[in-house]
């Protein structure tokens, strides 16, 4: 074995110049694999992220009706027995309680159907994070006015005018919007401070108040201390309006929800749908939210419920649309990978082809003098096989810069393209993912390309006749 | 003591529209130490012959046998472990494994044999030092002039002590210098391993060397002289 790993090493650096443009071909198409699979995977983790932490978490327990069929007759009182029941669960941290159901909002003329949600303001910012989607900056025709009487950098003041009507929660996607790096926006902070900060406040416990999503209020034009009109229907029926102060607006990342949802406190929520202590979901907070525990756990609830009303649900049965729109994307980006696998295929089976013909005398010569052709056949499986792993190496090596760059600086798309993700309900952001499974499986499918295109060899040095490859 | 014997050996080519009888009914056998020349105008049959002895070429009709193993009747894989074991093969063009250095050229039967590395370290330094090539071990074969590759391929050929040597031309390729270097080399190892030496060739300094001339016309033996 040891003279055959040497014969192959060797048998690799004969002709350099091969052994490099075929290692080159696997380098680049393993390198565009593995770029393109992280772009993919990492913009659906976001994705997938964005829509489990604002809005339907990784499980809910429901009653059983109200997944088809949303309404607040279809909810389940929480009783601390079952509480305590699913507490009980290892994986399981907290409960965060829903009430989830529509209403007509308005303002002055503006009416639109809104998701209203019942919310516990605490657990629910743990869950969510919602007080750090409050919008803190929003520059308005009057702000932007105010702004341009600062001394501000006119390319900057040119991408702020751009931005009329916009808000913001942070910082960070304030200097993405801008294009500007850290140290001018250091510079321009206090002016933007000054004159576009947006007053929000978060939502109480048993206080009246409502926190509206932010392309919501646009739409609606409520601004923070604007009243805002709910008409629904309450619980078995019972009529439901009342007038509820704007608290704050927030920003989320999913289009979805930043386009329909009112957010107040459960206990108000109750008292205006006439459902006391009435839920539509509880939110489970979990330890381990990766998939398999959560499969685990979901079972778990199921099997605890067996033969009542409740049911568990996991993020991926709530996301069915978002996960099938995102298979759909996958398969577009598996034919782009098929595409590279035979661009390898192809680079790989030519050298091959070559070394194969050139060597034929070889062969012959080796097996006259007694090397078995299982041996001969080893040889070149291992030439191959430096050659793929040449390749391999070296392309996960040359990623992981780029992947790290692009996973801790997502892409954010602006203009026409944003607009189009956000027409499909999806985030803007382009997120790369960190290294996984995808690596393998990308550097095993490259790995057996090479060892398919072995067999050709292998196949010719079994049927070689002695005679003819020693006259080749 | 018998170490090869033909009989009535027959090779027939039907790649044409005509038969061709390479061989045409050989009966022969060399004796353990001979150091014999097939030799013959081109197109005789010599390298034929020398096939089928090999275990490279089935016959039409005849048999091989080699220490008393009829050869024909080995399997695909078992021929080869034969070969290694028995024969030792000389090429016209040596034919030595490019990357591996003349020490592990010679080796590398030895290997294939499982012996053991004293054993093989040994066996090379004994047969690279009787070729000459003592101080050349760790050249590569496109680092050796091409009778010296000739004089590894020799080396390479002994190596595992076979029963004989098949030498097909292996002087073609080579200078007069060379030449006799090599036959000098062949003829000491002959003696000194007692090794059987069969060559095909048409260079009359190998003829004058060998101890036994066989002279083949039209596929068929027309003298076989013991000087």
């Amino acid at each position: 074995m040891k003279t055959a790993i040497k014969m192959a090493w060797r048998n690799i650096w004969r002709n350099k110049r091969r052994t490099l443009i075929t290692a080159a071909s696997i380098f680049f198409a393993l390198l565009f694999a593995l770029i393109m699979r992280s772009m993919q995977i990492g913009t659906y983790g976001h994705m997938y992220t964005c829509i489990i932490e604002s809005y339907t978490g990784y499980i809910q327990v429901q009653h059983k009706n109200f997944w088809d069929d949303r309404t607040l007759d279809n909810g389940f009182f929480m009783t601390p027995e079952i509480e305590k029941q699913i507490l009980k669960i290892d994986n399981v941290k907290g409960i965060i309680p829903h009430l989830e159901t529509g209403a007509l909002a308005s303002n002055k003329t503006q009416t639109k159907g809104v998701l209203l949600l019942g919310i516990d303001p605490v657990k629910e910012d743990k869950l969510s994070s919602i007080s750090k989607k409050l919008v803190f900056i929003r520059f308005t025709k009057q702000a932007i006015v105010r702004i341009e009487k600062e001394n501000i950098d006119p390319k900057i003041m040119k991408m702020i005018r751009n931005l009329e009507d916009e808000s913001y929660a942070n910082y960070a996607s304030l200097k993405i919007a801008l294009e500007i790096d850290d140290n001018e926006l250091e510079k321009i902070i206090p002016i933007i401070e000054k004159n576009a900060a947006y007053p929000c406040e978060y939502l109480k416990k048993n206080e009246k108040g409502i926190l509206v999503a932010d392309n919501l209020a646009q739409y609606l034009r409520v601004n923070v201390g604007d009243t805002l009109v709910l008409i629904g229907q309450g619980y078995h029926g019972v009529s439901a309006a009342d007038m509820f102060p704007v608290k704050g607006i927030v920003h989320f990342p999913n289009p979805l929800i930043n386009n329909m949802a009112v957010f107040m406190d459960i206990n108000e929520c109750q008292y205006f749908s006439s459902a006391e202590n009435l839920l539509t979901s509880a939110i489970l907070d979990l330890k381990d939210n990766s998939d398999k525990t959560v499969a685990q756990t979901k079972d778990q609830i199921n099997n605890l419920f067996a033969n009542t009303d409740y049911i568990a649900k996991d993020w991926k049965e709530m996301n069915k649309t978002l996960i099938q729109a995102m298979e759909a994307d996958s398969q577009g980006g598996i034919i782009m990978l098929g595409i590279l696998y035979l661009i390898i295929a192809f680079g790989v089976f030519g050298t091959v082809l070559m070394m194969t013909s050139e060597r034929k005398r070889e062969f012959g010569v080796l097996i006259s003098i007694g090397m078995q052709r299982s041996k001969l056949a080893i040889v070149l499986t291992f030439e191959m096989f430096f050659i793929g792993l040449l390749g391999i190496i070296s392309s996960i090596i040359a990623s992981i810069p780029i992947i790290l760059y692009g996973y801790n600086n997502p892409l954010h798309f602006k203009g026409d393209m944003a607009k189009m993700y956000e027409e499909y309900g999806f985030d803007p952001v382009m997120k790369f993912a960190g290294f996984g499974e995808y690596y393998f499986w990308q550097s095993l499918v490259v790995a057996i390309i090479v060892l398919i295109a072995v067999c050709y060899p292998v196949r010719k040095i079994i049927r070689l006749k002695e005679i003819q490859a020693l006259r080749a | 003591m018998k170490v090869l014997e033909i009989k009535n050996l027959h090779k027939i080519y039907n790649d044409s529209a005509v038969e061709v009888h390479a061989v045409n009914g050989i009966d022969l056998h060399f004796e353990e130490g001979e150091f014999a020349a097939i030799v013959g105008p081109s197109g005789s049959g010599k390298t034929t012959l020398l096939n089928m002895i090999g275990g490279l070429d089935k016959p039409t009709n005849g048999e091989v046998i080699i220490n008393g193993t009829k050869i024909g009747t080995l399997g695909k894989s078992k021929i080869i472990d034969f070969r290694m074991r028995n024969i030792g093969f000389v090429f016209q063009s040596y034919n030595l494994i490019p990357v591996l250095t003349a020490k592990e050229n010679v080796e590398f039967i030895m290997g294939l044999q499982k012996w053991t590395k004293e054993k093989r370290n040994a066996r090379t330094k004994e047969l690279l030092e009787a070729v000459g090539l003592g101080d050349r071990m760790n050249s590569r074969p496109s680092q050796l002039s091409g009778g010296q590759q000739q004089r590894v391929s020799v080396a390479r050929a002994l190596a595992s002590k076979p029963s004989f040597v098949l030498a097909d031309e292996p002087t073609a390729n080579l200078d007069s210098k060379s030449t006799s270097q090599l036959l000098e080399i062949m003829k000491d190892l002959n003696k000194k391993e007692n090794i059987t030496f069969i060559f095909s060739t048409h260079d009359k300094r190998v003829i004058d060397k060998a101890r036994r001339v066989i002279t083949i016309e039209d596929g068929k033996v027309t003298s076989d002289e013991i000087k």
